[in-house]
């Protein structure tokens, strides 16, 4: 399994999903205007990887910021993994949120409210 | 006496405003939008935890005015995404005001929308998004109906509109939002 690497811009996340190891990461900040097309090549990768997903895929999401557009297709990405988690594979998704950032960490909380997977909320210092 | 967009922009403008906008709102005026006011706010040392909410709400404020920000004919201009962006430090707290056109047949659907988040509380307006996160539709701009109730929830307040009649065909919306 390849990997895909998007290079991160001031309205778009850097992706670097490593299908070999199964180490996943969503870094910096998700406010396209249209986040659908942004998110297809990351949505037609995932779909290969479901098919042969590792034994345990680690999911690392480090965001500063995301839009309202952006936060339907982050859910579309949980659900892709949660098919893996349901037949049995390991998969662990690490929520990071600056420390005092409430509101970061109340949005990992909307995700794990929806989504099977347990959320590891992780604190970081700014 | 009809609406003029000058006069009202021009009275939004005091000493208290520390960024003002009016024009095109396309994908590269939305960058530039939110650059200059994050240049602003971290100039001002503002904390991380305020200028993190209020960057958040006008992120949607702003892509809110790029997706629905209607240009009546007789503006005379050759964009076709028209809006207003007014943000105020107002000692205890921040305004930011926005305003665009939209046809009158919309104006139901936004007002019952803002009328609705406005009598929630802060436990309902998260239960709300919660639920339109998960109803896996999507509007064809992406968004699906979030921007409003993510407005609401990070600015912990409720929105203040107003609509302003223009032409047959056309209202004036104005927002304003206090964090």
């Amino acid at each position: 399994m390849n990997s895909l690497v998007l290079e991160g811009s001031p309205k778009t996340p850097s992706i670097n999903f490593d299908g070999e190891k199964g180490a996943f990461l969503i870094e910096g900040r998700s406010i396209p205007e249209n986040s659908l097309d942004f998110y297809k090549p990351v949505m037609e990768w995932l779909d290969s990887y479901v098919n042969e997903p590792q034994e345990e895929t680690k999911v690392s999401i480090r965001l500063e910021y995301f839009n309202t557009s952006s936060s339907k297709c982050i859910l579309d990405i949980f659900k892709k993994l949660e098919t893996i988690f349901k037949r049995g594979k390991r998969v662990i998704i690490n929520w990071h949120y600056e420390v005092d950032d409430e509101d970061m960490l109340e949005a990992g909380e909307d995700y794990q409210s929806i989504v099977k997977i347990p959320f590891n909320m992780v604190e970081e210092d700014e | 006496m009809s609406f003029d967009l000058n006069q009202w922009y021009e009275e939004k403008i005091d000493e208290d405003a520390i960024f003002d906008y009016k024009g095109r709102i396309d994908d590269e005026d939305v960058t530039r939008i939110l650059n200059s006011i994050e240049r602003i706010l971290k100039a001002k040392d503002e904390s991380p935890k305020i200028f993190k909410k209020i960057f958040n709400v006008l992120i949607e404020l702003v892509q809110n005015l790029h997706h629905h920000g209607e240009v009546p004919a007789n503006l005379n201009v050759d964009y076709n995404k028209f809006g207003v962006l007014i943000l105020r430090d107002e000692g205890m707290q921040y305004r930011i005001s926005v305003g665009n056109f939209i046809k009158i047949e919309g104006l139901k659907l936004i007002r019952d929308r803002i009328d609705q988040i406005n009598t929630l509380s802060s436990e309902e307006t998260r239960n709300l998004y919660r639920i339109i996160l998960n109803n896996e539709q999507f509007s064809e701009k992406g968004g699906g109906g979030l921007g409003m109730v993510e407005i609401a929830r990070k600015s912990g307040n409720n929105m203040e509109y107003q609509f302003i009649d223009y032409n047959t065909d056309y209202l004036f919306l104005s927002i304003d939002v206090v964090i």
